[in-house]
């Protein structure tokens, strides 16, 4: 029996990424807790056998999170059929790796895009009086490569730093209509993405990690928290989850 | 004037109903942000340099208006 279940019925959430990993883990969860979700990501099939799993919560819409139009049709969309949006989580991103004598220069820049533009894109969208109620609380996700550095991954470090940085402008910005922002910076999650950074940079080294490497789901719970009223004086921070990494 | 209307409800990101004659403190969202949104507005979109000064003596949507005709 779990120690803490979460009701979000009668609340409307975006979630970009919502195609693998933690994303997706956030779309099933905030689902599974009764809210309406709209679930955006660019591969159609993994978004079909997504919404499948509870399509009268989940609904999806292939998007690009660099493009602003994409996103407010989207949006837009879901809102004129659900309502107005309580918040949105940004977990849309991959990594490539980008060692500074050779990094390839467009691979470099998608990941600053992705990452970094597409969450500013999706965080204004979903703050915007016509598509947002009063007070939303919002989660971009950051990591602790943002703070401890690994070779090869100049790009994908800065942009994570990046989205933490603007998240404190952000809280400030938004915090008039009661909006919240925070970053989340996990450390080793088992997702697809982490799987693809294991092929280059070779398994992890789980005996850093005290309580080995993290699933989609601690994160998951940990954003399903942020997202509730019970994180009502967080805002304009980043909250570590690592598995005692950083300790 | 209309596209005007539509792109500084946009800016300030208000549901309320401007009209021309709308006075700029009777505007919840007309605070300090907006006030730095609208001088980036006029120089990017209008092209009009403007001075902080000149935007404080805007009164209305109108005086708005006017300063990046």
């Amino acid at each position: 029996m779990k120690q803490v279940c979460y009701n979000f019925s009668g609340q409307n959430f975006v979630v970009s990424g919502a195609s693998s990993g933690i994303g997706r883990q956030v779309v099933l969860d905030l689902a599974a807790a009764g809210a309406v979700v709209l679930g955006l990501a660019r591969r159609s099939e993994a978004l079909e056998e997504l919404r499948a799993m509870a399509p009268e919560n989940i609904k999806t819409t292939c998007c690009d999170v660099c493009n602003k139009g994409s996103i407010e049709t989207a949006v837009g969309a879901f809102v004129a059929e659900h309502g107005k949006v309580h918040g949105c989580v940004h977990a849309a991103g991959n990594l490539i790796a980008t060692p500074l004598r050779s990094y390839d220069a467009v691979a470099a820049h998608s990941l600053m895009e992705t990452h970094f533009w597409g969450g500013v894109l999706l965080l204004q969208c979903c703050t915007r009086s016509q598509y947002a109620v009063k007070g939303t609380s919002s989660v971009v996700l950051s990591s602790i490569d943002a703070k401890v550095a690994s070779k090869s991954l100049f790009a994908y470090a800065s942009a994570k730093a990046a989205l933490a940085t603007a998240v404190k402008t952000f809280a400030k910005e938004l915090a008039p209509k009661g909006h919240r922002v925070v970053s989340v910076s996990p450390g080793w999650v088992a997702t697809e993405l982490t799987q693809r950074l294991s092929e280059f940079a070779g398994p992890v080294k789980e005996e850093v990690y005290p309580l080995g490497v993290g699933q989609p789901e601690d994160v998951a719970n940990l954003i399903l928290f942020l997202l509730s009223d019970n994180a009502r004086w967080i805002s304009g921070t980043d909250i570590v989850i690592d598995g005692g990494f950083l300790a | 004037m209309d596209t005007f209307i539509e792109q500084m409800k946009e800016l300030l990101d208000t549901e309320t109903e401007l009209e021309g004659t709308t006075v700029l403190a009777s505007i919840e969202e007309w605070d300090s942000l907006s006030f730095v949104s609208f001088l980036a507005f006029a120089a990017t979109t209008c092209g009009k340099r403007i001075s902080a000064e000149e935007l404080r003596k805007a009164q209305t949507v109108n005086d708005l208006f006017v300063l990046i005709r």
